[in-house]
């Protein structure tokens, strides 16, 4: 399971801050914008606004206050909805999603103020909340456009065991408590503070909500620059400070508060969760803290049991705050080396030479917070260089064609203004770069920084040779595409603790590693404990013994879970299992058994041997037709308040389910194509993106002109949309043969295999490289590659949108007709309690639990793994921004559901065979079509016969 | 050999206590063999005159299976063409390369041995290793054959290797070769290096001249266990092909183009789900395979005399 945590963590790069793009984000082409902010984005687009980081070189001369101005409640102007409230002399502002609030004030120092929010969440749908803000009535920089506040959550309970003596992770909870917070860009790579700059005289401030909802008792500006460094901080500590004889340990797994739901396990054979964070505490901004308590005040030394064996050669960083301040400049950075094994990290400059930090006698709260430390402004300017690289690439692409004719001179130094400049400045810029790391960090950072090295080294050569600039082209991509991903993982700042001490001055601190001995033994009892250990059960494991009914047995396929999307895990088994175990069971009081089996093959198996499940959870629609043709399965549409239940969902979901008169199986996920589009390069090319097929095709001369490409995969998903836009059906009405002998079929299939024919785009690409390079501009691809690349494309961040799928005109509107593939609930006709399953069934795809469940498995995993539910309601619960659902929700009611029908497989099979008669060999699509027709038909006629549907 | 073990059969087997104690030893794996091997290669034989979907009770259908399987499957027909390519190809070249190798790598000295033998015996040891093919085989026009063809200028778009029916049977030939220096290899190397030297130092007396009659008059003879164990091995194997051609091509290939029998067997009993069909396949894959082994152990015992 660390295996599967490490390589989700690899693609889950940035998580929760980073893919979230302002929700009013406004391009020319977009004119029908309805986001939340209009009034207040209408001064300023994106486009034009500047970035922080220039915003604050241009402040030159401008230095951080001393000065500190409130704003408190009662002095704002509240307006859209923000309302006031007066309790006991404290005043407060309640503001919703949409509301804002404006305050007037004088400056009377001149110089950066950076802003401090104290506020309080109100419950809602619980997602970030997520604010904007004005200086003057204007956005001072873009990075103003969406900042985030951090919710609190505390360990409902103490740590638990189910009856399988596995530990269960407590329920999170939030906190709901005032707290105060200085704004950040959490997604940039700083950790430092936004700041505005203010002249002598009157200003305004505002802020809007945009979204959630909270409340508001005060703004402050002002500066929390002046911490003391440590020699400041210790001079005034005398010998009467210094405690002795004092040890405590306080495990990590057991956090006073955090900003965000994690943990994590460890045991031989049962899941014990003693360390805290691992992966899923690594993203700046995220903190944890403890409580603990000293008998008397003095200064005390700080020690953690941690282990970073995540990033080789590096360091990753944390934040402490004691009693909610930073003791002294150096506690902003603490670093953490790499090392395979756990570790003790003194507090200090090193272990002989510790810090010590004063603590009150009684209880003092240590808070942990991610941050980027050093590798922050590195980060920044390799992004750009890599950027500015990917840029050069399109630019000699354009001119050369991605497969450039060896043999010819092209010029590119003069064709490409600035071309060896760009090269010259990105060079030197990764050189500088290396030397920095290289200073950074404190062990060997020679492999890492390699990468930087070798792309500057060609890029020298490239300055001393631009003729063979061409030939090299392949490896220049490559080693772009290579130092994107190490840039990636930098910005991570994975830790686990395990537990930390604090001691007084006389005190030795404590071995850290098992010996061998210790070693051996645990891995013995290991395997030892694997014959006994019944690994597939997730959780509760009830008998009938031991609650005194049949529970419900759940089945769930890994392979399923991992092909619908869905990334797959024990973690995610054990999340549904806990929401099970304390909302169903509990409220219900039906019990139910989950395991989590191999794939459907196993299930089938199971019901033919007669051991099988009574509900499967994300099943394919495929597989439950298979099933339900052959009588395994209940039939839904029976239950009386099934109606209730099939109108959560999009009928296009409902339809692969159904066979004859029947509905097999309740809807989860759902999956349909969008289209990505780089906005840089539509705007550099002066193309707007299409949306229709006919303004599809005027714009492919125009890319292709250019050497660029449009990416269209090859899937059968494309041909469905085609033909079910230009009015074709997939199957005749009674499902007895396919509809491919129509006029209307036969156009869809020509125009499917003409875009590799006639316009010859590539079958075969890797989407994510050739978009973050330019190649591919435009690509039409699922929607959870909106996720992929939010996380692992931050150098095009802003640069790229997300529209529905070109389509035709009927009756003077454009619809963008397409088709969707999804998984399912089925109950199987051998359950014995119906009812009980059904009831499970309709719980687990209701809106509340499947945000819930997407909600829980995002943190865990990062924005990668956001799920995509079926459920309609479900999905506006999930933390889309206002913008991305409207154009999803644009796109998901357009979506057509394909009916399933017997010899489905022979039909998806034939048509690709036929598709590439044509594409590979060129023959005439009229005669392939109808030859492999006869095929698919012959087939289904097989099948009905078999099955005596006829 | 032991007379006890080969006495007469005609006795009851229990009346022997020292038999009733071989056949109590034999017991773990016979149990195993048994409920496992034997007892399902007995009910698919049954299943394949039968109609049967996997979840219903089967219906006897006589032997329309096979009639079906003979007159009216077409693709039946590219399966065996297919296994037949790759059992020639494979089963012999395979077998000739891996003994040529096994001989070559003999004559080096007994240090540096070992690293070719693990080199050359690598692939089949680690299994699914044959994936890297799938990255030198890229369809794409940045896969690595591809990409390298495009720059010398031999061609100009990039070739689907792995989808075009015209490459697929190909290319898998070129990857179950690669594969096919298995554990007939190694009980080459092991036959090559307990032969007695005695012999070659008679033969020289006796007039052999070069290393070539040293190898046929010599060698070959002594290794002739050796040789029939690898050649079970190799048609054993050649006729299993099915797992590299699905990982490679995909499942099911383009126009089948490398369909075996055991994907026509996947295909139908856990794509159509029509277990009968399938089990009436295997049988025919299971008479083929016999026939095979018959053939070969009639050839070498021809050697032999």
């Amino acid at each position: 399971m660390r295996r599967f945590n490490k390589i989700v963590a690899a693609i889950t790069i940035m998580m929760i801050l980073s893919f979230q793009l302002p929700t009013y984000a406004q391009t020319e082409t977009d004119s029908s914008n309805t986001g939340p902010v209009d009034s207040l984005a209408a001064t300023n687009t994106t486009s034009t606004m500047i970035r922080y980081k220039d915003y604050i070189s241009t402040q030159v001369g401008m230095k951080w206050v001393n000065e500190k101005v409130e704003l408190n409640a009662s002095d704002a102007f509240p307006a859209d909805g923000a309302v006031l409230e007066n309790n006991d002399g404290t005043t407060k502002i309640n503001l919703q999603k949409g509301s804002s609030v404006k305050w007037t004030f004088d400056i009377k120092e001149e110089g950066l103020y950076d802003i401090l929010v104290n506020y309080l969440p109100i419950e809602m749908k619980g997602l970030k909340i997520e604010l904007c803000f004005m200086v003057d009535g204007s956005f001072p920089y873009y990075e103003a456009t969406s900042v985030y506040l951090n919710r609190i959550f505390k360990d409902k309970s103490k740590i638990t065991r189910d009856n399988n003596d596995n530990d269960i992770r407590p329920d999170q909870t939030e906190v709901f408590r005032w707290d105060s917070i200085w704004l950040k860009d959490f997604s940039g790579n700083t950790d430092n503070n936004l700041s505005i700059s203010l002249n002598k005289g009157q200003h305004t401030f505002s802020i809007k909500v945009l979204s959630e909802a909270l409340s508001l008792s005060s703004i402050t500006l002002g500066s929390d620059k002046q911490i003391p460094p440590y020699d400041d901080y210790i001079k005034n500590a005398g010998s009467d400070v210094m405690p002795s004889e004092t040890f405590i340990i306080t495990q990590a797994e057991v956090p006073y508060e955090k900003s965000s739901p994690l943990t994590v396990p460890s045991s031989y054979s049962k899941i014990r969760l003693n360390t805290l964070g691992q992966m899923n505490w690594k993203f700046p901004g995220q903190w944890v803290s403890w409580k603990i308590n000293v008998e008397k005040s003095g200064y005390y030394r700080l020690a953690f049991k941690y282990r970073q064996n995540y990033y080789r050669g590096f360091s990753t960083s944390r934040k402490i705050y004691v009693n909610g301040k930073i003791p002294f400049q150096e506690a902003q950075t603490i670093e953490f080396p790499y090392n395979n094994d756990f570790e003790f990290k003194t507090l200090g400059v090193s272990e002989d030479n510790p810090y010590f930090i004063y603590l009150n006698s009684g209880e003092n709260d240590i808070r942990l917070e991610v941050v980027i430390g050093s590798i922050g402004d590195i980060l920044d300017s390799v992004n750009d260089t890599i950027y500015r690289l990917n840029e050069m690439y399109r630019k000699i692409i354009m001119i050369t064609g991605t497969q450039p004719d060896l043999l010819r001179d092209y010029y590119l130094e003069k064709e490409i203004p600035g071309l060896l400049d760009t090269f010259r400045e990105c060079s030197r810029n990764l050189k500088n770069n290396t030397a920095r790391l290289n200073k950074d960090g404190k062990e060997d950072t020679g492999g890492q920084a390699a990468f930087f090295l070798q792309m500057a080294r060609q890029l020298d050569s490239f300055i001393d040779k631009p003729d063979t600039i061409q030939s090299r082209l392949d490896q220049y991509r490559l080693n772009i595409s290579s130092l994107a991903s190490l840039t990636l993982s930098f910005k991570e700042q994975p830790l686990e603790l395990d537990y930390i001490t604090v001691s007084s001055a006389d005190m030795p601190l404590p071995r850290t590693n098992a010996n061998i001995f210790e070693t051996v033994r645990f891995r013995f009892m290991a395997f030892i404990a694997s014959f006994f250990e019944d690994y597939n059960a997730v959780g509760n494991t009830y008998t009938a013994d031991n609650v005194q009914q049949k529970p419900i047995e759940v089945w769930v396929s890994a392979n399923d879970l991992a092909n619908s999307g869905v990334v797959s895990g024990r973690d995610q088994m054990t999340v549904i299992k806990r929401l099970i175990d304390n909302e169903f069971v509990k409220n219900k009081g039906v019990f139910v058994n989950l395991r989590l089996v191999d794939s459907s093959t196993t299930l089938i198996q199971a019901i033919l041997g007669g051991t099988g499940p009574d509900v499967a959870m994300v099943v394919p629609s495929g597989t439950c037709f298979d099933l339900s043709m052959r009588g395994a399965l209940q039939d839904l549409s029976v239950f009386a308040d099934f109606e209730e239940v099939k109108n959560r969902f999009y009928e296009s979901s409902v339809i692969p389910f159904k066979f004859q008169n029947g509905v097999y199986g309740i809807p989860e996920t759902q999956t349909y194509s969008m289209m990505f589009y780089r906005t840089d390069i539509f705007e550099e090319l002066e193309i707007s993106p299409p949306e229709t097929w006919d303004d599809f095709f005027n714009i492919i001369p125009i890319i292709q002109r250019n050497n660029l490409q449009a990416g269209l995969p090859e899937s059968l998903q494309l041909f469905e949309s085609l033909l079910m836009q230009g009015g074709g059906t997939y199957y005749n009405s009674d499902l007895t043969a396919t509809g491919f002998d129509s006029i209307e079929a036969l156009k869809a299939f020509t125009s499917w295999t003409d875009f590799y024919v006639r316009y010859s785009f590539p079958m075969n690409f890797d989407a994510n490289t050739r978009f973050r390079t330019g190649e591919m501009p435009i690509v039409m691809m699922p929607f959870t590659f909106y996720n992929l690349l939010s996380v692992s494309a931050p150098e095009i961040k802003n640069k790229w949108e997300m529209v529905p799928i070109p389509g035709v005109v009927i009756d003077g509107r454009v619809r963008h007709i397409e088709s969707s593939s999804g998984t399912g609930s089925i109950i199987l006709k051998s359950a014995v309690e119906q009812d009980k399953c059904f009831e499970f069934v309709k719980w687990w795809v209701s809106a509340d639990i499947q945000a819930r469940f997407g909600t829980e498995i995002e943190a865990q995993m990062g924005p990668a793994a956001r799920y995509n539910t079926a459920n309609v309601e479900a999905f506006t619960l999930l933390p889309w921004s206002a913008k991305e659902q409207e154009s999803l929700k644009l796109q998901w009611q357009e979506v057509v559901g394909i009916p399933n029908a017997p010899g489905n497989y022979y039909v998806a099979r034939s048509l690709v065979n036929a598709f590439r008669r044509v594409t590979f060999y060129y023959e005439n699509p009229r005669e392939v079509l109808n030859r492999y027709n006869n095929d698919m038909n012959n087939e289904i006629a097989r099948k009905r016969a078999e099955f005596k549907l006829d | 050999m032991n007379k006890s073990i080969s006495s007469p059969a005609s006795k009851s087997i229990f009346h022997k206590p020292k038999n009733l104690i071989s056949y109590l030893m034999l017991m773990p794996y016979g149990v195993v063999f048994i409920v496992f091997v034997f007892v399902p290669a007995i009910i698919s034989v049954f299943l394949s005159f039968t109609s049967f979907n996997m979840l219903q009770t089967p219906n006897f259908v006589g032997l329309s299976n096979f009639i079906r399987l003979f007159l009216d499957d077409d693709v039946f027909l590219i399966a065996i063409r297919n296994t037949m390519i790759l059992a020639v190809i494979t089963g012999p070249i395979g077998y000739i390369m891996s003994f040529i190798l096994a001989w070559l790598i003999n004559e080096l000295g007994s240090k540096i041995r070992g690293i070719p033998t693990i080199v050359f015996y690598m692939p089949s040891l680690a299994g699914n290793i044959f994936f890297i093919w799938k990255f030198i085989f890229d369809n794409d026009s940045y896969g690595l054959l591809n990409g390298w063809m495009i720059r010398l200028g031999i061609i100009n778009e990039p070739l689907r290797w792995l989808t075009d029916p015209k490459y697929g049977l190909f290319i898998v030939s070129v990857v179950v070769l690669w594969m096919s220096a298995g554990a007939g290899f190694l009980t080459f190397i092991a036959g090559l290096q307990s032969m007695n030297h005695e012999l070659f130092e008679a033969a020289a007396i006796d007039g052999v001249r070069n290393r070539w009659q040293e190898l046929w008059f010599v060698t070959l003879p002594q290794m002739k266990p050796q040789l029939l164990l690898g050649a079970i091995f190799t048609i054993s194997g050649s006729f299993a092909i099915g797992y590299q051609c699905q990982a490679l091509t995909g499942f099911p290939s383009t126009d089948y183009s490398t369909h075996t029998i055991l994907l026509h067997i996947i295909d139908y009993g856990f794509v159509r789900y029509e277990m009968g069909y399938a089990c009436a396949i295997q049988l025919v894959l299971f008479g083929v395979m016999l026939l095979s082994w018959y053939g070969i152990n009639k050839f070498l015992s021809k050697w032999d005399s």
